[in-house]
């Protein structure tokens, strides 16, 4: 992913090759949304301060933080994407409230072959613009190993 | 020392009611998060997929694994004020969900820990189709904080608590 071309394979990844995303300030009108959606009533989610900023409920902040990477110069999902295997880890470290700036990062941290496909782990970081931590986790996914007519 | 908000058991489990997703899921997911990926609200290129249609995001899956329980179980799932997710583990999207499945949640208890608060509560989270088959499954562990303990959660939200 280091070259020129953006990631298509799995061949194209190397283990430290790091995706960034931009930045993005979650507004209580995107909490209210997903809470909405979700259904997600928790009530530690739903105790606005004076000046009408809410908790950013902790699934929210997740989603949105590792979504927020398919919009990296880099490539965090390549062309010839398989499969999403799943997360071995997500850890919530810091709550937030709505109007709160955060981007993310995953880096690879290993590439394992595996038939004609690879596994691509990735260890990601969602933080705030004033370098809280705010969850992170580990997760892989299953890519396409270039053949030899490709 | 203060009482637990709950009692839980290990194995003891609960199942929500179902919710059927829509297109309109699938696209109202897609804006909330920015995720406009092909795979999920391209009709014309999925049908040449082998899926034949447009899949959902697994994380509404994900997402609904909590809402889910609300109202019915509420109770159960969020006894205090303060119920919050401390991490998730081994989670897994193990079959596609399409428009037009309904999919349940059902949870349960793994293990318990009452020692001193905040309390935790590990959930082994299965999410269903209506063939029911397990689309999702992860552990979640959940913390109870007892209602005298509220402050040091909602320290975080910068709130006196």
């Amino acid at each position: 992913m280091s070259g020129q071309r953006p990631a298509e394979w799995f061949d194209d990844y190397s283990v430290g090759d790091t995706v960034t995303s931009p930045a993005m300030t979650v507004t209580a009108d995107d909490v209210r949304g997903y809470s909405r959606f979700t259904n997600d009533v928790r009530p530690v989610f739903r105790r606005s301060r004076e000046d009408g900023a809410v908790p950013v409920p902790q699934m929210y902040l997740f989603s949105l933080g590792v979504a927020l990477l398919l919009h990296s110069v880099e490539t965090y999902i390549p062309r010839h994407f398989v499969a999403f295997f799943g997360f071995d880890l997500i850890e919530f470290h810091h709550d937030v409230r709505s109007g709160t700036v955060i981007s993310s990062t995953a880096t690879v941290s290993e590439l394992v072959p595996r038939g004609r496909n690879g596994l691509i782990t990735y260890r990601h970081q969602t933080s705030s613009d004033d370098g809280r931590l705010l969850v992170s986790s580990s997760h892989r996914i299953l890519v396409r190993q270039r053949g030899a007519d490709d | 020392m203060t009482e637990p908000p709950f009692r839980y058991s290990v194995g003891e489990q609960r199942l929500s009611q179902g919710r059927t997703i829509t297109e309109a899921d699938i696209r109202t997911w897609a804006g909330l998060v920015f995720d406009f990926t092909s795979l999920h609200i391209d009709a014309e290129l999925m049908r040449n997929s082998e899926f034949g249609r447009p899949i959902a995001h697994g994380y509404i899956a994900m997402n609904l694994s909590i809402g889910l329980f609300f109202p019915e179980h509420s109770k159960w799932y969020a006894p205090a004020e303060t119920t919050r997710t401390a991490r998730w583990e081994q989670v897994r999207f193990l079959a596609p969900v399409f428009a037009g499945d309904t999919l349940r949640c059902r949870r349960t208890v793994q293990d318990v820990d009452y020692d001193t608060p905040p309390y935790f509560v590990t959930h082994l989270v299965e999410v269903i189709n209506q063939h029911d088959v397990i689309v999702l499954s992860g552990r979640e562990l959940v913390e109870i904080c007892a209602a005298d303990d509220d402050s040091a959660s909602l320290a975080g939200f910068g709130m006196p608590g």
